[in-house]
């Protein structure tokens, strides 16, 4: 919520805080900081327009089409999948700490893997998708390479878990 | 056979594939009133020049919001962190105990240690911790405005604790 709102602030361009606080501080004292001319950055007329119209050129409401995507499950069954997995690294993660074996290096990096895999894939969806729309297709590829190298590890190196152990070991 | 067909539908309709377009049983309808609404909302928006809201640069910082976005940044640091080493060991020649026993070998001063110790705990404790709270409030618990406030003072602190736990006592 309080990123949307900032990379919103971000995107809406400077010349409105440069002509506005006055009036938004007087009508409301209690949420307003009262010093805020001082923190505002002076870009120059040409910049700003050049950079709104990149931001605007892109922004406005997605289709339906848009928004339900090309996937595999429809958008509240892949929540609801989200959400099991992330309770379910609730148990696991701290059994991780009790219990150093192959199996459980397998379980942890997976869980791990699609709980980031999903929530970054989100997170470009919020912020970055309509700028550069294939952030996804970069984004699939650096995350299978790096599972790729997550299950090398378990198999032909120590494993994640007892990594985790010697790393914490150092003093 | 037929029972094969019956799953077969019965999945497609109800259960995980239902959205591939092969079990659609007909075509959605391409624009909804709700986009148009939205659509006419976006273009009065851009003719008039209204900034959006909340106007996020001119409002005092709030400590809710403000572990939100600790909670998205620690998340897409170890997205983004997990990612890196594992690539990075991927192409590396070296088995890890090697790599460990360099860093033993540089004899780095303890404070150091510590601090880097703090750096991998935070963000995992703080993530889980906080996640908790997260997945109370996607089951619409602990909405109330003095509730978010007393879990968010009660998170803080419990990270605190448990991260130094984790530094000193493991």
């Amino acid at each position: 919520m309080a990123t949307v709102t900032l990379l919103r602030a971000c995107s809406r361009g400077t010349h409105r805080l440069l002509l506005r606080p006055l009036a938004f501080s007087q009508s409301l004292p209690g949420l307003v900081k009262p010093d805020i001319t001082s923190k505002t950055v002076m870009v120059t007329p040409a910049m700003q327009n050049a950079v709104k119209d990149y931001l605007r050129a892109r922004r406005g409401p997605f289709t339906p089409e848009e928004k339900r995507g090309n996937h595999m499950m429809i958008a509240s069954t892949h929540w609801k999948v989200e959400r099991i997995l992330a309770i379910s690294m609730l148990g696991i993660m701290p059994a991780c700490l009790f219990v150093q074996n192959p199996f459980m290096d397998m379980l942890l990096c997976t869980s791990v893997f699609f709980h980031y895999f999903w929530a970054l894939d989100h997170v470009l969806t919020d912020y970055l998708e309509k700028f550069v729309p294939w952030i996804h297709k970069f984004w699939y590829v650096m995350a299978a390479l790096g599972f790729a190298g997550l299950i090398n590890f378990n198999l032909n190196d120590v494993g994640v878990t007892k990594a985790i152990q010697m790393l914490w070991s150092l003093h | 056979m037929a029972m094969a067909q019956t799953l077969l539908r019965s999945l497609g309709r109800q259960c995980l594939l239902r959205n591939q377009s092969v079990f659609l049983q007909k075509s959605l309808p391409s624009s909804s009133s709700a986009y148009t609404e939205m659509k006419e909302f976006w273009s009065k928006n851009r003719r008039l020049e209204r900034p959006l809201s909340p106007h996020l640069s001119i409002y005092a910082k709030e400590l809710t919001s403000g572990l939100s976005l600790i909670h998205r940044a620690t998340g897409i640091a170890m997205a983004v962190g997990v990612t890196t080493i594992s690539i990075t060991l991927f192409a590396l020649p070296g088995e890890f105990p090697t790599y460990i026993d360099f860093v033993k070998s540089l004899a780095v001063p303890a404070p150091i240690i510590i601090a880097a110790k703090y750096g991998l705990c935070f963000p995992v404790t703080y993530h889980y911790i906080n996640g908790i709270r997260h997945l109370c409030w996607d089951w619409a618990m602990g909405f109330e405005l003095g509730r978010v406030y007393k879990t968010g003072y009660f998170v803080v602190s419990l990270v605190a604790c448990v991260c130094t736990g984790f530094v000193f006592g493991c």
